[in-house]
């Protein structure tokens, strides 16, 4: 397919043109012990996106199971049971968080394109990029397995002493498996970030300094620092929590002289952080589709890159946010309080940079920009009613209540916007196809329409005073609630159409040219699909914001380098 | 002090207590900033999106990629204002977690899944009963595992847990009209019907209004002499006839916790430890010698003669005026209720 | 088991030997750093976890008799880290006698300390179980006393935290004999002539640094135990 593309054949890339990473070699193995970045990246996309679908579904059933007040007044509530829903929530958060959201952006895409946005080879460990995979895989189906064992009703948060003591039925229950999954998930985490920050530090071509790396890579790197550091801990803890079920060690239970809010330290110290670990990366990812669809260099760089590095450090530090009315002491929430405040700063220092970016730009409203735009919007509400919540006060009447699920879902879900985007921005890349543009943006319409509908309607809930985690709610919600449902009907039907046009572009969809965004970073310049090992010599670095060299070229249906078309690379 | 756009949007429950103007207050002034800085982003975004949107043959303005001006300004701005919400959070913070040192005290229990609120006259009752305008104090503990206690109404929220107390504390300003209530949640979760362990909460107009009530919320109370009469023969037939009489349990369960709150644990055990009085373990059916009278079996005079007039009998080996009366402190129920604990207490049977 | 996979890629590019296997080195060492900043935070953790318990425990925490052999296992694990120094040192001269010995009594010493290990549990086994039968009591007593159903089970946290940090530690030691057998067949079989070593000083690192795990453990189980 990329013999149609004269650019990508030229001698800047050198590859042959009919040889790339999806043909370089065939059958299962080829696939299940690649050590190609490439291959890794592809087989996590089509195994999250799996999970996210199976997460989804979850979703969409507790919506329905919302859509009426208790089971006496019908509706799915006379199928599903209090307990059913309990397991389906919990599964939906742990799905999401642990085997979607986390790894989402940087094991799947990031694993694709940061070795061919730095212009290297590889990763710098292919064998633990793999086993990275693996255990991703391994901790999913363990995970998953514990719906045979009776499933989990615990939430995803573990809190003690329910999942040790209660929890699903038997002493092994369905909490046992979940909570070894998510440690084995914990490692596949580890070793993602360990080697994309090795990476990062040692494969970079000459040239490309530290400042010229696209900001993705910033991104990335930032929410491999929270990976490494923060992600042991949480293993301790599920340690801790599989010995205190399984042995009976007293650590968090009361009647063995333990404290189950120790629990909670130990478990947000890593599932705040966490919290990056999900919007880092999609905040790099935001600053790519920003500027490439503006057509526009980026707007204050260097403010963009250390406001990750900061968040990435105060992130260690705000965990006591989630437990203002834990029983915590209170000058401990007031400390936490005050760096949760300091970090809402570097994030909107982000907001504003993005938005500073579009200004007299050229705004292409292709996909993966719909999908940027609308993060602007959905993050601009999670970010503002995350300072409701940092308020000690305002707290105590909105803590656990549908405005933080609400608050999350901005934030989180939010990400998931951005991997949409994210998705369709590399999808020529990945598979040299373009998509149909018209149901690509379309789909993701729909899925912002969807998405205000559920979640904007449960901050109003929240305040009223609608707990979270509740299977039957006084009447008074019902509205609310049928709102949030229809919005969720809205949400599936955009992801389907989604899946609808990504399947068409794999069937049908037009070669996809080098670089069909005009975009500069280096991924941009080996073809589409890239060569099996990348670059045959490293690319000449260039400023991958800069946008004034490329032209639009009709033959290629692509961007070319001005003076570059059909030959070699203009010096830079 | 109070939440204008709050208000006038239906956001909030009713202000009900001495928190909610201030909580109010917060929220409002977040939600204005927050309207602003969202209006102000999305608005340009929006203006952008159609201004600059991509025409053919108009290329991107190159424009400055960098201003340490703007920078600092979107630095510093944000900066004071979230200092400023600091500062509100952690006043009303202090104001809810600061408690009030002559309150009115209640205690609180949770267990999967129901509330259950201890008067300090020793009612047990599933619902919380308030006077308007005093302050109150919770003192909450849980049976199992984590609960967490909310009142929309009051804007108050405390986790519940086993092993140790957590304190809360309101000062209700708003009656609740009558047959109305404010709802109690649940807001930790706690297992298959976290989302029914929710009960009433009732604000009384006066003082005099809530007393009467708790004198009325004594189930035996509610019985005619009659039914208390077949109660007494087979409690747990008569619990179960009676499903309407909520509070209802065996007289020795209840005595049990006559002996929890009216505060008999502080001297007499129920394990065969001796303390500044006799230990009930085994004392049922016992012959006690006096100092002032001869001697007795422990029977059910003796124990009614022993909480109400205590100095009648003076037991040997005991300080002979160290238990106050209990008259007029305590129903003839109760005592009933307390008679039929101690025969329950076998000699020993607590110690191991 | 994970340095298998910490294995460099191939950079590629036309560079010469010599500053690619020093290119290749320096790849390595960075992974080892964050690996071992990985772990120092897995420890570190269980160690705050321990400073807690023991804190808020006071005078309820069970006295936790070392048995004598816990200091001649600390003694084997200093022994094996000297050998493993000499092995690193040996590595500089390629397949020496040194690096070979070194290595495979380094792992040896390591395998002496596991079974001083198991012998240690076992000698401690008698008094958990005492202990576990006071904290038994002790939860039924509360038991009563709230008028609440005992628990299954109630291991001392003493024990508890004990047993789980040096299963912890042991697990990690047990990671560390696997390469250390494999550089040690790998240089058996004639591998590392002519190159830096960077392999075997990385097992060799992590191995002290599983060395200054122990002491840290050790001390604090020693404090705490009076």
């Amino acid at each position: 397919m990329s013999s149609l593309n004269p650019a990508a054949a030229g001698p800047l890339v050198g590859a042959p043109a009919t040889d790339n990473y999806l043909t370089h070699s065939r059958g299962f193995w080829s696939w299940a012990a690649t050590l190609d970045h490439k291959r890794i990246g592809v087989m996590y996309l089509v195994g999250i996106f799996t999970m996210f679908l199976v997460g989804g579904l979850f979703a969409v059933l507790l919506r329905s199971v919302l859509l009426t007040p208790d089971a006496a007044a019908g509706g799915v509530k006379t199928i599903v049971d209090a307990n059913m829903y309990n397991r389906f929530f919990t599964l939906h958060g742990a799905v999401m968080v642990f085997i979607v959201i986390i790894p989402g952006i940087p094991a799947a895409l990031g694993n694709f394109v940061l070795p061919l946005m730095l212009g290297a080879k590889d990763v710098a460990f292919p064998r633990l990029n793999l086993c990275s995979f693996y255990l991703w895989l391994i901790g999913t189906g363990m995970a998953l397995s514990s719906l045979y064992w009776g499933g989990v009703d615990t939430g995803w948060t573990f809190y003690t002493p329910y999942s040790t003591k209660v929890g699903s039925s038997g002493a092994f229950g369905g909490v046992v498996p979940v909570v070894a999954g998510a440690f084995v998930l914990g490692f596949s985490s580890i070793f993602t970030g360990l080697n994309f920050i090795v990476t990062i530090h040692k494969l970079r071509p000459p040239g490309m300094t530290w400042f010229r790396m696209p900001l993705f890579l910033w991104g990335t790197y930032a929410t491999a620092v929270i990976q490494v550091l923060a992600t042991p801990v949480l293993g301790i803890t599920l340690l801790l929590l599989l010995a205190e079920r399984l042995l009976g060690i007293g650590f968090f239970d009361s009647e063995l002289g333990g404290d189950p809010v120790l629990f909670q330290h130990f478990f947000w110290f890593y599932s705040h952080p966490a919290v990056y670990i999900m919007i880092l990366p999609a905040m790099g990812v935001m600053s790519e589709l920003i500027s490439v669809f503006s057509h526009k260099h980026i707007f204050g760089y260097k403010f963009i890159a250390f406001s990750s590095v900061a968040i990435a450090i105060l992130g260690f530090l705000v965990w006591g946010h989630h437990m203002f009315t834990s029983g915590q002491s209170e000058l401990l929430g007031v400390i936490f309080s005050a760096i949760t405040f300091s970090i809402a700063i570097p994030s909107a220092v982000k907001m504003f940079n993005w938005l500073t970016t579009l200004y007299k730009g050229s705004i292409d409203f292709k996909a993966p920009m719909c999908y940027a735009l609308s993060f602007m919007w959905i993050f601009g509400i999670g970010g503002l009613t995350g300072l409701f919540l940092g308020m000690m006060g305002l707290d105590q009447h909105l803590h656990d209540t549908y405005f933080v699920v609400a608050h999350f879902h901005y934030v989180m879900a939010g990400t998931i916007f951005v991997f949409f985007g994210a998705i369709h921005y590399w999808w020529p890349k990945m598979t040299g196809r373009m998509y149909d543009e018209g149901s690509a943006v379309l789909a993701s319409i729909l899925m912002f329409i969807g998405f205000n509908l559920t979640f904007f309607v449960q901050f109003m809930m929240g305040t009223r005073g609608m707990p979270r985690r509740y299977y039957e709610y006084r009447p008074e919600f019902q509205m609310g609630h049928v709102i949030s449902s229809i919005g969720s009907y809205v949400m599936l039907a955009a992801v389907l159409l989604l899946i609808y046009t990504m399947i068409r572009s794999l069937r049908s969809g037009r070669p996809a040219p080098a670089n069909p965004w005009g975009a500069g970073s280096m991924e941009w310049q080996c073809a589409s699909p890239p060569p099996h090992d990348n670059f045959k010599t490293p690319p000449p670095v260039v400023d991958a914001y800069d946008y004034e060299s490329l032209e639009w070229d009709e033959r290629v249906g692509g961007y070319v380098h001005r003076g570059r078309r059909g030959g070699p690379a203009a010096a830079h | 002090m109070t939440g204008i756009l709050a208000d006038s949007l239906g956001l909030m429950p009713p202000k009900a207590s001495t928190f909610a103007p201030a909580v109010d207050f917060w929220f409002d002034f977040t939600l204005w900033v927050s309207i602003f800085f969202f209006v102000l982003i999305i608005g340009l975004m929006l203006l952008f999106m159609v201004k600059y949107r991509r025409r053919p043959g108009v290329r991107a303005v190159v424009t400055p990629t960098h201003s340490t001006a703007l920078e600092l300004s979107w630095t510093v701005i944000p900066t004071i204002l979230v200092v400023i919400m600091f500062w509100g959070g952690f006043k009303t913070y202090m104001d809810q977690r600061v408690m009030p040192l002559d309150a009115y005290e209640i205690g609180v229990n949770a267990k999967q899944w129901a509330w259950e609120f201890t008067y300090p006259n020793g009612i047990r009752h599933p619902e919380l009963h308030v006077p308007k305008d005093v302050p109150v104090v919770l003192t909450m503990y849980s049976d199992d595992v984590l609960h967490s206690f909310f009142i929309p109404a009051f804007r108050v929220k405390m986790d519940v847990m086993r092993g140790r107390y957590t304190k809360l504390w309101f000062q209700a300003t708003l009656a609740s009209p009558p047959g109305q209530y404010y709802p109690v949640l649940c807001t930790e979760y706690c297992g298959t019907s976290h989302s029914t362990m929710t009960t009433k909460c009732v604000v009384h107009e006066t003082r005099a209004e809530f007393e009467q009530w708790l004198r009325d919320a004594d189930p035996l109370k509610k019985l005619t002499p009659e039914q208390y009469d077949e109660y007494l023969r087979d409690p747990s037939a008569f619990i179960a006839a009676h499903p309407d009489i909520q509070g209802l349990q065996s007289p020795a369960d209840m005595g049990r916790k006559l002996w929890d709150s009216k505060g008999c644990k502080q001297c007499h055990s129920i394990d065969g430890k001796v303390g500044t009085g006799p230990s009930w373990s085994g004392i049922w059916g016992q012959t006690h010698e006096f100092s002032n009278a001869p001697p007795t079996a422990v029977d059910e005079n003796y124990v009614k003669e022993s909480i109400v007039n205590p100095r009648a009998k003076a037991l040997k080996g005991y300080a002979a005026n160290a238990m106050p009366t209990y008259q007029g402190r305590i129903t003839d129920r109760e005592i009933d209720s307390i008679i039929a604990f101690i025969k329950t207490l076998k000699s020993g049977s607590e110690a191991k | 088991m994970m340095f298998a996979a910490l294995v460099p890629t191939d950079p590629g590019g036309g560079s010469d030997g010599d500053s690619e296997s020093r290119r290749r080195g320096s790849i390595g060492a960075l992974g080892m750093v964050l690996l071992l900043a990985s772990l120092s935070v897995l420890f570190a953790s269980g160690i705050a976890l321990f400073i807690v318990v023991r804190l808020a425990d006071g005078d309820a925490w069970d006295p936790l008799p070392l048995p004598k052999s816990i200091w001649i296992a600390t003694g084997v694990l200093l022994a094996s880290s000297t050998t493993g120094m000499a092995a690193a040192f040996g590595a500089k001269r390629g397949p020496s006698a040194v690096l070979i010995g070194g290595l495979l009594l380094t792992a040896l010493l390591g395998c002496v300390f596991l079974a001083l290990q198991w012998q240690n549990w076992q000698e401690l086994y008698p008094h958990f179980q005492k202990a576990e039968e006071r904290a038994m009591e002790r939860a039924r007593a509360l038991a009563v006393e709230m008028n609440l159903e005992p628990p299954l089970r109630a291991i001392p946290r003493a024990f508890g935290i004990f047993y789980m940090l040096t299963a912890l530690h042991a697990a990690h030691v047990i990671a560390g004999v696997v390469p250390l057998l494999w550089v040690t067949v790998r240089a058996m079989l004639g591998a590392y002539r002519g190159t830096t070593g960077d392999g075997v000083r990385r097992v060799i690192v992590y191995w002290h640094f599983l060395d200054v795990m122990w002491l840290i453990l050790l001390g604090l189980l020693a404090i705490s135990a009076t």
